[in-house]
């Protein structure tokens, strides 16, 4: 019998959470890691794939084992597969 | 107080994202990262954890360097420094606290025409900027002022910061107060030599031993606020003079005299309430004096009058006249003037100075000196 737990579904699953706050701060929970970062690009690691956050001036306010904060001006969110 | 110290230092190498991930897998926490444009890359974390960060940046071939204090660690660094600024700070704290505990400023609020009477109250109190908080009785001095200021409703009288505040609320209008150039001033009645001013409230524009003028201002109606501007009061006070008030008298040396000449003539004429009939005519005398007599033969039944007159022929002549006699009767008659005219003033002095006019008249001159209030307000 499978055991019964009231964590929300992506938690059980290790899911990443992006949650974008106006243009100027992006949340990611459940992250693996940081693929690259540059002012105009960061690119996080998830067990989705990467996700890709476009803007300028982005800065890392918080680099936490599971959060990442992201601070700065949002242009774009995107997801792509896992690289390499 | 271990998480408030935080360290930021740069990080310098290829591919510094691997060593941010490194540390995160080590649970390191790290914020504002942020990549500069020589590629290096900033971070801030804990001061317990920068030893290990530095351990596994020299371990994947990386630099850490400029380390230096962040956040609130910084600033207790930056005082751990600076003693002599910690020590001043606290000096300067210390004398604040201190300093608050005096009165530098009085602020009287609401007070209109009665704002020179609280002065005056607090002046003959001994309150001023810099006494001592301690050393005034804050109710004590309301219930005072309400008994010096009977027309005032209630007085509030507070500290507010270092200041002394006192408000009155009026329970009867006050006198209107004017502009400092009209009803507010107190001005001299007449002129005078003062001998003394006594100014309650507005301030005194002149001083005991001035010579004054009629209509010269004495107190002026306007006073200096706290901060040095002109706060129109209504003047209050008094101003003792000494004036002196003159009447005089003249007699003629020169007196007429009338002399009968002998010549007598008498006439009747007959009044009736509708005509007058003269029974014979006026004599040819210049001048004459007339007696007259009248006669009712009808009594109260018949209004007609019988009246007789008697015409005396008589010579003008000019006589001379005793110089002593006329100069007391002049002295007399200056002098009883005099007194009419300062029925109720105390005469301090007086004295009586006599001239000749055209040779032949004596005027007489009556000089008191009196000591009273000149001071009157403007009515414009």
């Amino acid at each position: 019998m499978h055991g019964f737990s009231l964590a929300p579904k992506e938690v059980q699953s290790r899911q990443p959470r992006i949650q974008l706050t106006g243009r100027e701060e992006v949340l990611i929970e459940q992250h693996t890691g940081l693929f690259s970062y540059e002012t105009r690009c960061i690119r996080i690691r998830t067990r989705m794939g990467i996700v890709t956050i476009k803007g300028e001036n982005l800065v890392i306010a918080f680099f936490g084992t599971e959060d990442l904060l992201i601070r700065g001006r949002v242009d774009q969110i995107g997801m792509e597969d896992q690289a390499g | 107080m271990r998480n408030m110290m935080k360290v930021k230092c740069t990080l310098q190498g290829l591919g510094a994202e691997k060593l941010l991930n490194a540390l995160q897998k080590q649970g390191i926490i790290l914020a504002d990262v942020e990549r500069r444009q020589d590629r290096s890359i900033v971070i801030e974390c804990s001061k317990g954890q920068y030893a290990r960060i530095q351990g596994l940046a020299r371990e994947k071939g990386f630099t850490l360097s400029d380390a230096r204090p962040a956040g609130i660690y910084r600033l207790l660094t930056l005082l751990a420094r600076r003693r002599g600024l910690l020590i001043g700070m606290a000096l300067c704290l210390g004398l604040m606290i201190y300093a608050m505990g005096f009165i530098w400023q009085i602020n009287i609020e609401n007070a209109g025409a009665y704002e020179g009477e609280v002065r005056l109250f607090l002046q003959e109190m001994g309150i001023h900027p810099g006494l001592r908080r301690a050393d005034v009785d804050i109710s004590d001095l309301r219930e005072r002022l309400e008994w010096r200021l009977p027309k005032v409703k209630w007085v509030r009288a507070e500290y507010k910061g270092v200041a002394l505040k006192i408000a009155l609320e009026e329970g009867t209008p006050p006198p209107d107060i004017q502009s400092h150039r009209g009803n507010g001033d107190l001005v001299a009645a007449e002129d005078g030599l003062l001998l003394r001013i006594t100014c309650h409230a507005g301030t005194p524009v002149v001083s005991a031993g001035d010579f004054v003028k009629k209509g010269q201002v004495l107190i002026r109606g306007e006073e200096r606020g706290r901060e040095g501007q002109a706060v129109a009061v209504q003047a209050g006070g008094e101003a003792i003079a000494r004036i002196w008030v003159s009447t005089g008298a003249r007699i003629s040396l020169n007196e007429m005299l009338s002399l009968p000449t002998g010549r007598e003539e008498e006439r009747k004429v007959i009044i009736t309430p509708f005509f007058s009939l003269p029974l014979g005519k006026e004599p040819d005398f210049l001048t004459w004096d007339v007696e007259r007599q009248d006669q009712h033969p009808g009594g109260i039944w018949l209004p007609v009058t019988v009246r007789r007159e008697r015409y005396m022929e008589i010579a003008l002549e000019e006589g001379g006249r005793d110089a002593e006699s006329a100069r007391q009767e002049a002295g007399k008659a200056a002098l009883r003037l005099l007194h009419q005219a300062l029925y109720h003033e105390n005469i301090v002095d007086k004295w009586l100075e006599f001239r000749m006019i055209e040779g032949d008249t004596i005027a007489a001159t009556a000089t008191a000196e009196i000591h009273r209030n000149i001071a009157v307000r403007q009515i414009n």
